[in-house]
């Protein structure tokens, strides 16, 4: 991408229509990230089927902005009432909480947006410099390779996200299968449609996605409802301790910001691994920073330090997440899974294509990612002590909104009914796969990339006439085939040695 | 019933043994291609994925009953049976909801009934039904409506 790519690319997006869709979809996101129970994930699958009716621009300003100012506002609860309005929050909530309750929650806040920021603008400049080389890598791709990357993806989703291996393949196998539903991608023949015109088309992944984290997370929450929690989360709005201050004075930000620099990267690196969301990215760098910091034995007790490892590793992963989705159309969370459906409602292919025939717009897309971070950081700061105000929205209120959004918003995006019907289905399976313990990501990356996955299987076997050693004699091919054979290996393994170590132990 | 994978182990294996009869039945989905030997025929897939669905079902299931249901996943209290009766009562409102806007071909007047439904399923008072109702019948008209041009006649 040249020096002129990006400058047009900026031109194109400096009008009033793309910068007020990007602030709706900081407020938005915003609301959505303080809100306990709602996650980016619900917020993007609602919100992406609006966005189908505005400019391509405008709707990805929108979303992007949605998406960071989630992720960042998920501290907002975390460090005021002790619950992470997101599952990234998590370690925000040890160091944030006790910080509000040392009557600092207005500096935690603070923290929380600027580092936040940091995380966020760092793993987005890591994507913009080596999104490209990556895409130039995949150029040397054949049918082989992007088989195996989509099996690598699946398989990273089943053995690396954590939970049960057997319950992971089994959710894998059937979103593949789902995937099947349709046209033949290469002989153009029916398959699964049991003469329903509709489903000719197959089964969309937009509705499943909105199914299963948008209805069927509503249905979790009520079938899990616990009036207890809720009251003792009423009680600590109430406490309503003063904030204090709000910025961090120039020496704590000195001292801070090389840890949470070499933070952000890591995150990024992290985010780019299929699966590894921002959850994992905090768990793992609060957990380090506090090995290896001076003051660890204060991180999890109210550490000014330990909540910004924390604000940065969340937002960090988001640049890395693109990553291996714009590059290699993986991708590295739920939110850029969505994304990747957006694009291809939009007519365009994540992976190489992306940089060479859609290259204003992948500059875009990256530009709004950054220019979402200085969004987040204006509105963030200027409303940190105003937001506590979002919490007072009760639950039932929003699930109300929700379920008439999620059954609007399935038929907006072909105005069809059978998506609606899609979405139901999936919303109630849902419920289901949430209380039997069956993880969710590999069934919506199976449906993801099970036409990729069959595709370019049936392409490398046509092209070497049925021979399957030509998945391993390609080098790039054979290392992911051990890459995806390690993933599938390492918990089955590592399940032994604990057992043996426990054995030990006893 | 409620305890282990048996059931979902078994829901699944049928699944992919579905899968395979279908494919297996239909004409259209063979293994190979007709062209040349080795190439894969529009079955191939169907029949790979339902194998393997088919043989993960049947371990996570043999795996359920060798626990011999020591894992419980649902564990009823008085609350949670009182949350289940809600849902119940929400999956029956969406499914209503979607059945009168199909048959009627009246998207708003479904839209309104199901929103004044489960905001008293939800136990909301009557002056925030009636308000919460306005408001969102108006946002979706004049957004998807009038502003996108949205038909939802089905």
């Amino acid at each position: 991408m040249t020096a002129e790519t990006w400058l047009s690319a900026l031109q194109g997006l400096l009008q009033p229509s793309v910068i007020l869709y990007l602030f709706a979809g900081i407020a938005i996101g915003t609301f959505i990230g303080a809100l306990p129970g709602l996650s980016a994930t619900m917020g993007i699958a609602i919100m992406t089927p609006i966005t189908f009716w505005l400019d391509k621009t405008d709707g990805f300003a929108m979303l992007m902005g949605l998406w960071n100012a989630a992720i960042f506002a998920g501290g907002i609860t975390a460090i005021l009432i002790n619950t992470p309005g997101t599952p990234a929050s998590l370690t925000q909530a040890w160091d944030g909480y006790p910080l509000y309750k040392q009557g600092k929650g207005g500096l935690a806040l603070g923290i929380n947006v600027i580092f936040s920021f940091l995380g966020g603008v760092v793993s987005i400049l890591m994507l913009i410099l080596f999104a490209q080389p990556i895409a130039d890598f995949t150029i040397t791709f054949g049918a082989a390779e992007y088989f195996m990357v989509a099996l690598f993806g699946i398989s990273m989703m089943i053995g690396v996200a954590g939970g049960d291996v057997l319950k992971g393949l089994c959710m894998g196998a059937f979103g593949i299968l789902l995937s099947c539903v349709g046209i033949d991608p290469i002989l153009a023949c029916k398959r699964f449609t049991f003469d329903i015109t509709s489903l000719g088309a197959g089964i969309d992944f937009i509705p499943v996605m909105i199914g299963v984290f948008g209805l069927g997370e509503v249905f979790s929450q009520i079938y899990s409802r616990n009036r207890e929690a809720e009251a003792a989360e009423v009680e600590l709005r109430r406490t309503n301790l003063a904030l204090g201050r709000v910025l961090p004075t120039a020496k704590q930000m000195k001292a801070w910001t090389p840890r949470c620099l070499i933070v952000s990267l890591a995150a990024t690196v992290i985010g780019a691994i299929p699966a590894a969301g921002g959850d994992i990215s905090a768990i793992i760098c609060w957990g380090n920073s506090k090995k290896f910091s001076k003051e660890g034995d204060k991180y999890g007790h109210g550490s000014e330090e330990g909540l910004a490892v924390s604000s940065t590793a969340n937002n960090g992963v988001i640049g890395g997440a693109m990553i291996t989705m714009m590059t290699l159309g993986l991708p590295g969370d739920s939110v850029t899974a969505i994304l990747i459906g957006s694009l291809m409602m939009y007519g365009m292919t994540p992976g190489y294509t992306m940089f060479t025939e859609n290259a204003e717009f992948t500059c875009q897309i990256m530009i709004l990612m950054l220019l979402a971070c200085v969004a987040f950081l204006i509105v963030g700061l200027a409303t940190a002590k105003v937001s506590a105000k979002v919490l007072n929205v009760a639950q039932p209120t929003v699930w109300a909104c929700v379920s008439i959004l999620c059954v609007v918003g399935s038929y907006c995006i072909n105005n069809s009914f059978t998506d609606v019907v899609i979405m139901f289905i999936f919303a109630i399976l849902g419920v289901f796969f949430k209380v039997f313990n069956f993880p969710t990501g590999p069934l919506v990356l199976g449906l993801l990339l099970g036409g990729t996955l069959e595709s370019n299987m049936r392409r490398a076997l046509t092209l070497s006439v049925g021979d399957w050693s030509y998945f391993i004699t390609r080098p790039i091919s054979c290392v992911l085939f051990v890459a995806v054979l390690l993933t599938f290996l390492w918990p089955i393994g590592k399940a032994i040695w604990d057992k043996k170590k426990a054995a030990k132990q006893n | 019933m409620h305890k282990g994978d048996t059931i979902p182990g078994l829901l699944f294996a049928l699944l992919g043994a579905f899968c395979l009869c279908v494919t297996y039945t239909s004409p259209m989905l063979k293994f190979g291609s007709n062209t040349s030997d080795g190439v894969p025929g529009a079955g191939f897939f169907p029949y790979i994925m339902g194998s393997v669905l088919l043989i993960f079902g049947l371990a996570l299931m043999v795996r359920g009953i060798r626990q011999h249901g020591t894992v419980t996943y649902m564990n009823i209290t008085p609350e949670i049976k009182g949350n289940m009766k809600v849902l119940g009562l929400m999956v029956v409102g969406v499914a209503l909801y979607l059945a009168i806007w199909k048959i009627t071909e009246q998207f708003l007047v479904s839209l309104v009934l199901f929103a004044l439904y489960e905001n008293v399923v939800l136990r909301r008072g009557k002056v925030f039904t009636i308000v919460f109702t306005v408001i969102m019948t108006v946002f979706v008209w004049a957004l998807f409506m009038k502003g996108f041009k949205v038909s939802f006649g089905v």
